[in-house]
């Protein structure tokens, strides 16, 4: 059999060839990769050359890895120093690299930032837990891919979404909603023309604020409770149960308005079984949340503690609810007669 | 095979190849990225030639010294045959060293404290960022001379006295120029500071002995951890440092980086470990305080457990007193060998150390699994921690609608982070404490000095970097550091420290010589070690416990001669006011006053005395402290004779008018004048105008003194007398209705119940009574009022609030109202919010009598009054 060896000029020459093509992932600067950017945008890692040796060490292991490239897709790489100091060595071309550059959230270092191909940042991740404690941050490459697989995700979502219209575009939209990254500038416009009546639910899910919701509840602007605070049971469990039956709402609000209703329903101290049912409910709702994995042991902390009141602690419970709703009852009357008097604007 | 597969074959070779070493050959090509930063190290890497020469130099050839005793004999005693034992001296050897009783005041001038700190200053090393460099040396002393600590410490004593050629600043700075003599001191100190049987039982224990001799033998570690650190029961200290070294054998270990030319963290972990010891036992921060099983105990004994004897500990000898101390060290020395600390912990001088490695061992926030993850999760330039407490929500309310007051609050969470209490806490939200204790252990774990601090109804941090303590998630000026300085938790007290040890060098002598006279006073030698402790003091007058050791030994030669006492405090007033005037006004309480001023009779040598802290004050900073006891305490002294009194008061106004951010001070001489009756009054308010007219400057600041005086005495006329030329702020109001009736709230009186550190709207207070507007900013805290008192007496018609940053939040804020004063009738509560600019109170029937007006925040809000205006109408017609 006759064989022929590949000249060396032809393997140097694959291997350029190779490298263009992965080339074009890298850029000096930031401004430089927004110029080159792609649909893929560009991917930022930040770092602290004279001040964090673990992210300096993790710029070669990690961030020059070809895993890490691979996750990249198409998205232009860039390393970005960001100094403590300014005399310190290298710091002169810092501002050069990082050009406009937003600063990585509360500065920390090593944070990786994903931008749009205009610049517009879509989601960032930093630390450990995100990277992974191991110096090839497994963990980190396996969440490049998921911001940008998120990224093309919404764009070919968006870009079908363009050309319809109604029902059909709201669904689309929706289904926006859910990637895990920065939604488009006018989603919330284009949602609410393409579905006005929210019969997809999109656009709750989108203006719902679970602490504003539960603040309403418990009759408080900032957060504090006033002492004399008296929940209003029937109406809460209402309003709770509500938003947590509709599937629209993300599952971890409609997990956090119902731990709020069973956090309610411990201090009214129901029956355990109904308490164990709620913190049941929360888990099904979705168990990898951190609520959802909360839910075993809420049923151990709580599902019991209505046995532990002795019948004498029972009758004082309820007896000191009737002096307060007394009392409510007394305030509010003065409260009227003062009304009579006082007009407050 | 053919040969076109061979071709696809290397062309997808080719691609694998590329793929791998593209990133190799990118630079190459021009396309890659630059990379700055160099490789880092692997841990251990052999030394380099030139770390060879250096070792060789410093650690086989140590400088050739009469103190050298290798001879290893048994105990180690026999070397000291040639050392002076103290109570063998004959006189004719103190002969030297001349003794002056004629000891005056007036030895330590200003001219000398100018030549000291141009001394500490000139050297261009003493920006407090960069560890004291004492010269290399290590004694080759026997570890066993260790075992009669007793003995040593006489032998030590008696070499340094025998050494000591005089008492002169000359000879002195002389006599410290010999490292030998420097490590003697050092030693001498830390002995001085040790339970010397304790330590003699520590010392028996072979390993304990034989570890901690080579650091107690190093100049620069036993300088460092005796002077930089406040080192209290040092032989527990010795103890815990010893299981260090035995849990860490590569304790000594230099790490290499940048290549390995340059052992850039040479003696870093000992230091670690010499600042943890002394923390932990200073603050008393020992391990569970249980009895440990034989299992455990023998484990501990494999780690080189030393059992310590701690008076008032229960079950001795049972208890892991290490454990909190030893976690913390293997964390720092973990985060060493990997370099996950911030770059520049390494260069931080060690009293900086301290605050890091010293972070509260006794909480949650200091546990090693929460600064490990705050470490690898939270590192960020030193400037960014004082922003990394808001990664917390402050969230009063959890998800569950339970209280942060309340055991719900992290209860269901504390299953999902054990051991991380950091992560908990930011997952989970916190309030004003959970938010700054996440921010300083943040920066803590990661090697940036911080600490907690607590303001009024608040807690805070504060972050070192940039040579200056930076106070972050703050709300106020008025800070009591949770870290204790000299016994003290005061912000001023700390800037004093930190001032002290930013002259590093300097502090350095000073505090040597402090041993040295101590050292000489212990051997009955008072006259030399106060000619001594005075020199410290001339050397480092910041110093605030040499001042304690100098007072108690010149207490006696000062005795009742007032020239000297008026020496000492003016020496102490050129000193330490300048800078540190709250510092100054404690320790001329504490020490010098009681005395002097029985000393001193006449009223002119005591107003000499208080000019001199008046006139030396020199920086520009609101007075937060209690200077009112000073002031209290000079005017009482002075005596009936109003003479006297007025001078003082014109002392005390003309040094103000220099410096109007102590306009405070002028509140106090309003309301003291006041109660001297009218002629006094008057002539103290002639001397304030006429202060103002020779310093133009100060002028809306001492107004807001005089003002802020007449509504604490209730005096309406002068408030608004002096309010007058500021009626118009040159804000625009926002558009409002008033209630109807006429404005009766105008030329009234304002008065807080507690004032902000801005004391600068005081002056419109009397405009925010009327239509135009003004500015009423009270403290932050809990129960804030603010009381109107109206010129007369009136049926009230309504009130307009018009709040600075509109009506957002005014749940549990109530009216009240009162004819005299005294007692209050509640009008009306406040809304609870309201996106209205103004909130109006019409009342439309029974209209109540009232000269006072109060607007009460209520207890369970931590609020400030902000408001622009408090109008109140009568029930009349309006004309």
């Amino acid at each position: 059999m006759i064989t022929r060896k590949p000249s060396k000029l032809f393997a140097v020459a694959a291997l350029l060839l190779v490298q263009m093509a992965w080339g074009a992932q890298r850029a000096d600067t930031f401004p430089e990769a927004l110029e080159k950017a792609g649909t893929d945008g560009v991917i930022a890692y930040c770092y602290g050359p004279d001040w964090n040796a673990r992210s300096v060490k993790l710029l070669q292991t990690f961030w020059k890895s070809p895993a890490a490239e691979e996750a990249a897709g198409d998205a232009v790489m860039v390393a970005v120093p960001f100094y403590e100091r300014n005399d310190a060595k290298g710091a002169e071309n810092a501002g050069r690299i990082r050009g406009k550059m937003p600063a990585p959230p509360f500065s920390v270092c090593p944070t990786v930032m994903f931008f749009d191909k205009n610049g517009v940042k879509y989601a960032d991740f930093q630390g450990a837990d995100y990277l992974g404690a191991d110096d090839e941050c497994t963990e980190g490459v396996n969440n490049i891919r998921k911001y940008v697989q998120a990224l093309r995700k919404q764009q070919e979502l968006m870009a079908k979404a363009e050309g319809l219209t109604g029902q059909e575009k709201a669904k689309l939209l929706v289904e926006v909603g859910k990637l895990p990254i920065t939604k488009p500038a006018d989603y919330l416009q284009q949602l609410e023309l393409a579905d006005p009546t929210d019969k997809l639910g999109g656009i709750r899910r989108e203006k719902f604020n679970a602490l504003q919701f539960m603040y309403k509840q418990l009759d408080t602007p900032d957060g504090f409770i006033k002492p004399d605070f008296e929940a209003d049971y029937p109406q809460m469990k209402k309003d709770c149960l509500e938003i947590f039956e509709d599937e629209a709402y993300d599952a971890r609000d409609r997990q956090a308005v119902m731990n709020l209703f069973i956090g309610q329903s411990r201090r009214e101290a129901i029956q355990a079984n109904q308490l164990k049912g709620y913190i049941k409910k929360v888990h099904k709702a979705d168990p990898e949340t951190d609520y959802g994995k909360l839910s075993p042991t809420l049923v151990n902390l709580w599902g019991n503690l209505k046995h532990k009141l002795t019948p004498e602690e029972r009758k004082a419970a309820r007896e000191a609810k009737r002096a307060k709703a007394k009392e409510k009852k007394a305030r509010k009357r003065d409260e009227r007669r003062a009304k009579d008097t006082i007009e407050i604007e | 095979m053919k040969p076109r597969y061979t071709y696809l074959i290397m062309l997808a070779l080719g691609m694998v190849g590329g793929y791998i070493a593209a990133p190799a050959l990118l630079p190459l090509l021009g396309q890659g990225e630059k990379v700055t930063a160099k490789p880092t190290k692997p841990k251990e890497v052999a030394p380099t030639k030139t770390q060879q020469v250096a070792d060789t130099q410093t650690k086989e050839e140590p400088e050739k010294t009469d103190f050298d005793w290798s001879g290893e004999p048994d105990d180690g005693l026999d070397r000291f045959a040639d050392a002076e034992d103290p109570d063998s001296f004959k006189d004719g050897e103190e002969e030297d060293i001349e003794e002056d009783n004629d000891l005056e005041g007036e030895n330590i001038t200003p001219e000398k404290i100018a030549k000291y700190r141009r001394k500490g200053k000139g050297q261009g090393e003493d920006d407090g960022m960069r560890p004291v460099r004492e010269p290399s040396f290590k004694a080759k002393m026997s570890p066993a001379v260790w075992k009669q600590p007793k003995i040593l410490k006489r032998r030590l004593a008696g070499r340094l006295r025998s050494r000591l050629k005089g008492v002169d600043q000359d000879s002195v700075e002389k006599f410290l120029e010999n490292p030998e003599v420097r490590l003697m001191l050092a030693q001498w100190e830390l002995l001085n500071r040790c339970n010397l049987d304790d330590l003699s039982k520590l010392m028996k224990d072979r390993n304990a002995c034989e570890s901690l001799a080579p650091l107690l033998n190093d100049l620069q570690w036993i300088a460092d951890f005796v002077y930089d650190t406040e080192l209290t029961r040092a032989e527990v200290a010795l103890g815990m440092l010893a299981h260090f070294r035995q849990v860490d054998p590569k304790m000594d270990e230099e790490i290499l980086v940048d290549g390995g030319d340059k052992p850039s963290t040479a003696g870093l972990k000992r230091r670690v470990a010499g600042v943890i010891a002394s923390e932990f036992v200073r603050n008393g921060w020992y391990g569970e305080d249980k009895e440990l099983t034989k299992e455990e105990l023998d484990s501990l004994k494999d780690l080189g457990y030393i059992m310590p004897n701690l008076p008032g500990k229960k079950g001795k000898n049972k208890t892991d007193i290490y454990r909190a101390g030893r976690e913390r060290y293997l964390y720092f020395a973990e985060s060493i060998d990997e370099e996950r600390l911030n770059g520049y912990f390494s260069q931080l001088p060690t009293w900086l150390m301290r605050y890091c490695c010293g972070w509260k061992g006794n909480s949650a926030f200091g546990s090693a699994g929460t600064m490990r993850w705050l470490r690898d999760n939270c590192a960020a330039p030193a400037r960014a921690y004082t922003g990394m407490a808001y990664q917390v929500p402050y969230l009063p309310t959890n998800v569950y609608g339970d209280s942060i007051f309340s055991q719900w609050y992290y209860q269901p969470f504390d299953v999902l982070y054990p051991d991380n209490f950091a992560k908990e806490t930011r997952d989970v939200g916190a309030v004003c404490g959970g938010l700054s204790h996440f921010g300083t252990s943040a920066a803590c774990a990661n090697g940036v000095p911080a600490f907690t601090m607590g303001e009024p109804g608040h807690c805070a941090y504060a972050v070192y970097f940039d040579g200056k303590w930076h106070g972050a998630n703050s709300l106020s000026e008025d800070r009591h550091p949770h870290w204790s300085t000299w016994g003290e938790h005061t912000w001023s007290a700390l800037q004093m420290q930190t001032a002290m040890y930013q002259q590093g060098s300097i502090t350095r002598d000073a505090q040597m010589v402090c041993t040295l006279a101590t050292m000489l006073g212990s051997y009955n030698n008072p006259i030399n070690a106060l000619k001594l402790f005075e020199l410290s003091v001339q050397m480092q007058p910041l110093y605030r416990p040499v001042w304690d050791f100098y007072m108690d030994t010149a207490a006696r030669s000062l005795g009742k001669r007032p020239r000297k006492w008026l020496g000492v405090n003016e020496f102490v007033c050129t000193s330490i006011t300048p800078e540190h005037p709250e510092m100054c006004s404690k320790f001329l309480l504490e020490r010098i006053y009681p005395t002097m001023l029985k000393t001193l009779r006449s009223p002119k040598q005591k107003l000499a005395a208080f000019e001199a802290y008046f006139k030396n004050i020199n920086i520009n900073e609101k007075a937060q402290w209690e200077f009112h006891l000073l002031l209290d305490m000079q005017y009482q002294s002075l005596g009936k004779a109003r003479i006297h009194k007025e001078r003082f008061m014109q002392i005390l106004v003309d040094n103000v008018a220099l410096h109007p951010e102590f306009c405070q001070m002028i509140a106090w001489a309003v309301k003291t004048a006041h109660g001297e009756g009218k002629v006094f009054y008057k002539k103290l308010l002639t001397m304030v105008e006429e202060a103002i007219k020779a310093n133009p400057d100060s002028k809306d600041l001492m107004s807001c003194g005089v003002i802020r005086g007449a509504e604490e005495i209730g005096d309406i006329e002068l408030a608004n007398l002096w309010s007058a030329d500021y009626m118009d702020i040159g804000k625009k109001m926002p558009e409002f209705e008033p209630t109807g009736g006429n404005l009766v709230s105008a030329g009234g009186l304002v008065t807080l119940s507690k004032y902000n550190d801005d004391q600068s709207s005081i002056i419109h207070h009397a405009a925010a009574l009327t239509e135009k507007g003004g500015h009423i900013y009270s403290a932050f805290g809990k129960h804030q009022t603010v009381t109107v008192e109206l010129p007369k007496k009136t049926r009230i018609g309504g009130i307009v609030i018009i709040p600075t940053n509109g009506c957002s939040s005014y749940r549990t804020w109530s009216i009240e109202i009162s004819a005299d004063g005294q007692t209050w009738k509640k009008l009306t509560d406040l809304p609870d919010s309201s996106k209205e600019p103004c909130m109006r109170i019409c009342i439309k029937r029974s209209h109540p009598m009232a000269k006072f007006i109060r607007i009460d925040s209520g207890e369970d809000q931590l609020v400030g009054i902000n408001f622009k205006a408090i109008l109140i109408y009568d029930n009349k017609k309006a004309k």
